[in-house]
């Protein structure tokens, strides 16, 4: 009897599951489309925190594919007059995220290339789950050295991190003059990284750190630290924190009486969130901020077509993420073009694929990250995004060196 | 059956039919991979069995004790990193480290446990909440250990008793077989004598004492255990993604974690364990409006709660007397 009473409750439970189950084989069906089409898939943050800068690289790839598809798809090789179409998947910042949408690439044919992903560790997961179908994917973004060490499936669009900071470093002990360096960052183990290209750099300009502070995630007051690095005395002050710490950090290194450049040398870009951090103080000293593009495009480049158009679609001047993407984009069309045909030959084309982006040449070595890209040290005159003017600008290599750009 | 008696008998008889259906599906799982080749729904299948298995053994603390432990995520964490590290960094079978796995998390749980001796309710929530927080710190903030905040890399591809986790078919077998041992298990540790005592603590600490049930002793059983098992749950977790990062055992996941089985009943593991893969699964099938999906959480915990706190069955009993009232005015 009370089986028999149940059983409508338990057939239904068996019918909801059974629906979910069925509703889950049917979930790649969204991304169906024609075969004609280079479909290019987008991870990024489009919720959260984050959402600004994934936004930010989900519409630099959609204007590379229009920029693409404008001069008739891929324009060479046994795909030419294919056109291109991108996607987006929300990643949510998360690593579970991060490998469903791996495993949806690996698994969807009319899905052509993986691109996007902010942070290392979410490529990092991805790649995981590629490696075990043989498939790559282009990273945009995200630059830590593991990514290159680690797996051997991950295209890293971005320079080295390490280059980010010889460009600082260059620029402090060459432009500046800095003889010491006081510098001062979170205690992460990716900045490890960052500190082997500083250091180098600083020494090969005659310069040494004569303060070096750290902090933990998380920390509001720096005055311990800014207390110890102005006892150094240092002729710089170098800032390897993201920019809503860099701009307390500022703030307390001025009230504390130090008015020596403050120099950047993560390279994340500093916006309103620096300068609302910094306050009155951003007119106490100078201010240099290190990008790993060329953000002081000449006229009639590509770079200055695409940021007037980025302005126009998007009412912003291209940020450095969608300039990443939009490179990624256009090295999957440039490996299309040097003969690869589907999404498991594409690896073996990227080493072969050139053309120009945003962030220089593309053109990447045998462990797959860029032979080139630019650096720039550019001077804060303002709190708005664009108030600045250009201090310097480097040449990243891909061997580790830094030279000043042309 | 009257429609009254129908609505007032539904979470009952709900419960009832989640009760067997769950065993079930768990069974009828393992004939996925004969029906479901595509990577990523074995992927996502995978996942949303794993959160089962990491929300399972919460069942002992918040459900049948009490305890809303806030913590649990990070027991999640703690097996998950203590597996990545003595695997990578010193070569341990992955049997072995998910043993280690246990230990660590076990012995974190006990530590917390020991705080329900001085406080309760609200302030228990604090300790636990404080625990996640700083334990995340601890995992971002100690590079030379964990790798730091960008997160534990370079994790060898594992296996089980031969099988690999890096096989999708494979993995997903060990991730289901690994839920259905740890259901079996806490199905017989709350069905019996263990459970019924966690029961009369979470209700009444001086009824308990006065049988002879130290309810202290209890509520560290019921942790321990629960936190153990996560442990190993968690070592399933790097098997199978080979990546962690700091972020992914922070408040959000022991938040999720802990609202799964609230929404499941509180003291119903097969609740907790649909819920799970529900929201997994859905989840992933609504990626594009994930926009909402801390609404539709919310929105779940409210009706769990209109259920469960029986707030339908009296508006549709005030309903009905006022309708009956009416007819006889009439």
């Amino acid at each position: 009897m009370r089986l028999c009473n149940k059983r409508p409750g338990v057939l239904a439970a068996i019918a909801a599951a059974t629906s979910l189950v069925l509703a889950g084989c049917a979930g790649g069906a969204d991304t169906a489309g024609t075969v004609e089409e280079i479909r290019i898939l987008v991870a990024a943050p489009l919720t959260g925190d984050s959402a600004e800068t994934g936004k930010d690289l989900v519409d630099g790839a959609k204007l590379a594919a229009d920029y693409l598809n404008e001069q008739g798809g891929v324009r060479s090789g046994p795909l030419k007059g294919r056109k291109f179409a991108v996607e987006s998947a929300d990643d949510q910042l998360k690593t579970e995220a991060a490998t469903t949408i791996a495993a949806r690439f690996a698994s969807d044919d009319n899905l052509f290339a993986l691109t996007g992903f902010l942070t290392s560790g979410q490529a990092q997961a991805a790649g995981v789950v590629l490696q075990k179908y043989k498939l790559p994917a282009v990273v945009s973004f995200a630059s830590a050295d593991f990514l290159t060490t680690e797996a051997d499936n991950l295209v890293v669009v971005s320079a080295s991190v390490a280059n980010f900071a010889r460009v600082a470093g260059t620029f402090a002990a060459t432009e500046l003059g800095a003889k010491s360096a006081g510098t001062i960052a979170g205690d992460y183990s990716f900045l490890d990284s960052y500190y082997k290209g500083l250091q180098e750099s600083l020494t090969k300009g005659g310069a040494q750190i004569a303060s070096k502070q750290s902090y933990p995630d998380g920390t509001a007051d720096f005055s311990t630290m800014v207390t110890s690095l102005a006892k150094a005395d240092p002729d710089v002050v170098m800032s390897g924190a993201f920019q809503a710490d860099a701009g307390k950090i500022a703030a307390q290194v001025r009230r504390a009486g130090v008015d020596k450049p403050f120099v950047d040398f993560l390279g994340e870009g500093w916006g309103k969130t620096f300068a609302d951090s910094v306050g009155s103080v951003l007119t106490q000293g100078d201010y240099y901020q290190m990008d790993p593009a060329n953000v002081f495009p000449e006229p009639g480049s590509l770079l200055e077509t695409m940021d007037k158009r980025f302005l126009a679609a998007y009412g912003k001047n291209i940020p450095t993420a969608a300039m990443h993407s939009f490179d990624s984009v256009l090295t999957v069309g440039a490996a299309i073009e040097a003969g690869a045909t589907s999404k498991t030959d594409l690896l073996q084309y990227v080493t072969k694929a050139t053309g120009q982006g945003l962030l220089g040449q593309i053109a990447f070595t045998t462990e797959l990250t860029p032979k080139q890209r630019f650096g720039t040290m550019s001077k804060l005159t303002g709190p708005g995004p664009r108030d600045r003017e250009l201090a310097a600008s480097y040449v990243m290599n891909a061997d580790g060196t830094v030279t000043p750009a042309k | 059956m009257t429609s009254l008696t129908a609505i007032r008998t539904l979470p009952r008889r709900a419960s009832g039919a989640v009760g067997v259906a769950v065993p079930l599906a768990i069974a009828a799982g393992f004939l996925i991979p004969l029906v479901v080749t595509s990577p990523f729904q074995l992927q996502i299948y995978t996942l949303a069995v794993l959160n089962a298995a990491a929300v399972a053994p919460l069942v002992l603390s918040l459900g049948y004790t009490g305890l809303l432990n806030l913590s649990h995520g990070t027991f999640y964490g703690l097996g998950a990193y203590t597996t990545a590290i003595l695997v990578t960094d010193h070569g341990w079978p992955f049997e072995a480290a998910a043993l280690a796995a246990a230990v660590v998390a076990g012995l974190g749980g006990g530590l917390l446990s020991l705080a329900s001796a001085r406080v309760r309710g609200d302030y228990f929530v604090l300790v636990s909440l404080g625990l996640t927080i700083a334990m995340a710190q601890l995992l971002a903030n100690l590079p030379d250990l964990t790798r730091g905040r960008e997160g534990f890399f370079g994790i060898p591809q594992l296996d089980l008793f031969g099988l690999s986790f890096s096989e999708p078919v494979t993995g997903f077998y060990l991730c289901l077989a690994l839920l259905a041992v740890l259901y079996l298990f806490l199905h017989r540790v709350i069905s019996g004598f263990l459970g019924r005592t966690m029961l009369v603590v979470r209700y009444d600490d001086v009824a308990a004492r006065s049988m002879g049930i130290r309810p202290l002793a209890v509520r560290a059983t019921a942790m321990v255990v629960g936190s153990a098992l996560v442990g190993v749950a968690g070592s399933f977790l790097v098997a199978t993604v080979q990546f962690i990062s700091p972020a992914d055992f922070g408040f959000d996941a022991s938040f999720m974690l802990s609202l799964y089985v609230i929404i499941g009943g509180m003291a119903s593991l097969p609740g907790a364990v649909a819920v799970a893969v529900v929201f997994t699964l859905l989840n992933e099938q609504f990626r594009g409006i994930s926009d909402y999906s801390v609404g539709l959480v919310g929105l779940a915990v409210l009706v769990a709660v209109f259920i469960r706190g029986k707030v339908l069955r009296d508006l549709f009993h005030s309903w009905r007397a006022h309708q009956e009232g009416r007819a006889t005015d009439a």
